[in-house]
């Protein structure tokens, strides 16, 4: 387009791929410029209507290949073949046209042409899915019902086309069930960079080991990322994929980046999975979610033996009870299992830390740049991070309401606070210098059980004082975000305008803001001047306490960077001033 | 302290220098040879392009300075273009190309992106008649390569 291929390149990215094709059609140059666009990634790229165009793209080449190989069996003197050799298939492709030489002069079809563009596939198994045999009526049927060619025979073909693709690859049950359907996925898994192993919950369809066994060994370098997650295994006899000793001695030449492992909890008790971990020596990042404590214990060994460069965890996102809840007294083990400490520990609700996990987590305080866990029982837990990560750049301890609700760690306000009486100031703690995104909910900052206004307004207003004066002191912020009670966002607009337009609902009156942070200059916003680099202010649930334009006017003074606020209301006074004369921050 | 431009057809615009440093080229040229009172020549940019390339960043002399985020998609982005630049970008085909050409010369990368979406916007929904038309492109192919190309490129087309 350009004759620059940087420029066609930002412009393809910017194309979706309908445009991409219809663009490959416009003129050759433009077909040439565009056609590496279109085949990048398939079958991503392929329509949803275009399965079938699609597969005869495949199946023509894949007849002129067969074409080609009987032709180079017959004896040379012998003429070669006038007709396609018909398919047993009932399914009809278009005749190929040919010569007497067909195969050298025939102009080559576009999946020999274009094959060689193919970089990415993802995912392998819809490949596989969308080559099945259309039926006339636009259905599928299984290959089973069709002789030949089958969508494993095209499949194979098109990779064979295709040289340069890596793949992602979810190997199912019904994969390894087919003996001809796992062939052909084993002879795809070398170019698989992201590979999922996944069994069913179903305990009368337990993954066979011997192919878990053979999945794994079939990997080659090229592989990044590993999930397995297979609730129930087949155990042959005499060669479990554990107990065996000839296990011990399998070399996986894969050396993946990630791991993951998802739902083995009902691994065998005398489990021996070394010869897995002894493949996890470059894994820079591992999770977990509902494995059982038997293999925790073995992963543990795994990371401390096999894992060096492992830096990252996430533990079970998600709800408890879903095969996700890893019990308390497992973090421990898995967090104190790093030789070098973690930079990044990610932790969803379904697993909570109590003051075990942070002294696991601390033992090495120096390396953590990111934390976000939600289910903290130990209320000190998050201060002692504060005070002893001083490369901490991100702690998250509230998750908005992706799941329906919302989840947060509660902080104490006198613990936020750690006040030194001697200095009369808060006590530094060494995270102030560097944390740049913080997410965070303190509590308590009423006496208990009161939810109006407390009748010691002094101990109130020092207490909003000084938490304001704890949060200035995080001068490196970017983000901040200041929960309030677990109410979702979304909900919450809802409720609060039934609340505003007196139509009140039993959670409209509840105790909603009862104990929240003032942000305001009455209540010590100005202890907060520092934040020069403070982009983004989120206090989703405690916008009627910013309320005053004042308030407002004196943030947008002081900080000079702020670009998006979110949770200002909807109609108070502050946001329309706010809107009126900062149309460039973004209000939400 | 303000600095001089000359085009390709050697005509001289003169601009104040934080409105030329837009231009990651100049703002880098201006660095090597230190500040002087000589003009820029820039002979890969006309006159009629360059006093369009200088309107737009005396319009955005004061934006921050754009972060890439590589992990946004830029599909998603794809349409968000400001009012400002929409109105900017309302010029014929070729004065567009030749735009994006310069600020590709010139290294300003957000008149690049905005370039880059107007002709990405311009294309999404056409057929390939209508993108022939709108980039007064001749149609090349004979009716049977035209059927050859269609039939290898619609099962990616939306119908």
């Amino acid at each position: 387009m350009f004759d620059i291929t940087e420029l066609d390149e930002m412009v393809c990215a910017l194309l979706d791929p309908s445009s991409l094709a219809k663009c490959a059609q416009v003129s050759k140059k433009w077909s040439r410029v565009f056609a590496p666009y279109v085949w990048k990634n398939i079958p991503k790229t392929v329509t949803q209507k275009g399965w079938c165009e699609f597969r005869e793209l495949v199946l023509e080449d894949y007849q002129q290949e067969q074409q080609r190989q009987e032709q180079q069996q017959q004896p040379q003197q012998q003429p070669p073949p006038k007709r396609v050799r018909k398919s047993k298939s009932t399914y009809v492709a278009k005749p190929i046209s040919h010569t007497s030489e067909p195969t050298e002069s025939s102009a080559p079809l576009a999946l020999t042409k274009f094959g060689r563009l193919v970089r990415h596939v993802e995912e392998f198994a819809e490949l596989l899915m969308g080559l099945e045999p259309p039926l006339p009526g636009g259905g599928k049927l299984s290959s089973k019902e069709h002789s030949d060619p089958s969508a494993p025979d095209l499949a194979r073909h098109f990779l064979k086309r295709c040289p340069n693709a890596l793949l992602d690859l979810q190997v199912d049950y019904e994969h390894v069930k087919s003996k001809k359907m796992f062939t052909v996925v084993l002879e795809a898994i070398p170019r698989v960079d992201n590979l999922t192993i996944r069994g069913k919950y179903d305990g009368r369809k337990p993954f066979p080991d011997s192919s878990f066994q053979k999945i794994l060994l079939a990997t080659s370098d090229r592989l990044r990322s590993l999930t397995i997650d297979i609730p129930r295994f087949r155990l042959t006899k005499g060669a479990d994929i554990i107990g065996s000793p000839n296990v011990r001695d399998l070399e996986i030449t894969a050396r993946p980046k990630t791991l993951k492992l998802i739902t083995l909890a009902e691994i065998n008790l005398c489990a021996d999975w070394s010869w897995i971990w002894r493949a996890c020596g470059q894994v820079e990042k591992i999770e977990i979610s509902g494995i059982s404590q038997q293999l925790v214990k073995d992963l543990a060994k795994g990371i401390r033996d096999s894992m060096p460069c492992v830096d990252t965890v996430v533990f079970g996102k998600g709800f408890p009870g879903y095969g996700n809840a890893l019990c308390a007294a497992n973090l421990p083990s898995i967090l104190s299992a790093s030789t070098n400490g973690w930079k990044a520990v990610h932790c969803g609700y379904s697993s909570q830390w109590q003051s075990s996990a942070f002294d696991a987590l601390l033992q090495h305080a120096s390396p953590l740049e990111e934390l976000s866990i939600v289910n903290v029982r130990d209320r000190g837990g998050i201060p002692r991070v504060l005070k002893s990560c001083p490369n901490l750049r991100k702690l998250v301890t509230i998750d908005d309401g992706r799941h329906g609700s919302s989840e947060f760690a509660e902080v104490d306000a006198q613990d936020f606070i750690d006040w030194d009486p001697a200095r009369n100031a808060v006590q530094p703690w060494v995270s102030a210098a560097n944390l740049e995104t913080l997410a965070i909910k303190v509590t308590g900052i009423l006496p208990q059980g009161s939810n109006e206004l407390p009748v010691d307004f002094q101990r109130f207003y020092e207490t909003q004082q000084r938490i304001c004066e704890r949060l200035g002191e995080f001068k490196a912020l970017k983000v901040l975000t200041l929960g309030h009670r677990a109410i979702v966002a979304e909900r919450r607009s809802v409720w609060l305008n039934r609340w505003r337009t007196g139509y009140r609902t039993t959670i409209s009156t509840s105790p909603m803001q009862g104990e929240c942070l003032h942000l305001t200059l009455a209540m010590g916003l100005d202890r907060m001047g520092g934040f020069k680099n403070l982009e983004e202010l989120h206090i989703p649930n405690m916008d009627h306490h910013v309320t005053v334009k004042e308030d407002v006017e004196w943030m947008v003074d002081n900080w000079p960077k702020i670009s998006r606020v979110r949770g200002l209301g909807v109609v108070t006074e502050a946001r329309k001033w706010l809107k009126e004369t900062h149309p460039e921050i973004q209000l939400e | 302290m303000p600095v001089t431009l000359t085009s390709l057809d050697d005509v001289k615009f003169t601009v104040d220098k934080d409105v030329a440093e837009r231009s990651i080229l100049i703002k880098n040229m201006i660095e090597d040879v230190g500040e002087s009172d000589s003009p820029i020549p820039l002979p890969n940019v006309s006159s009629a392009v360059l006093k369009k390339v200088i309107e737009y960043c005396e319009h955005h002399r004061n934006d921050p300075v754009q972060v890439q985020d590589e992990t946004d998609d830029p599909r998603k982005r794809s349409n968000d273009i400001e009012e400002w630049d929409m109105k900017f970008m309302a010029v014929d085909q070729e004065m567009l190309f030749e735009i994006i050409l310069a600020a590709n010369y010139l290294d300003i990368k957000p008149l690049l992106d905005v370039g880059c979406k107007t002709v990405a916007n311009i294309i999404k929904g056409k057929t390939p008649e209508e993108i022939r038309k709108t980039f007064n492109i001749v149609n090349d192919f004979t009716p049977e390569e035209e059927a050859q190309i269609k039939k290898e490129n619609e099962w990616a087309e939306d119908r």
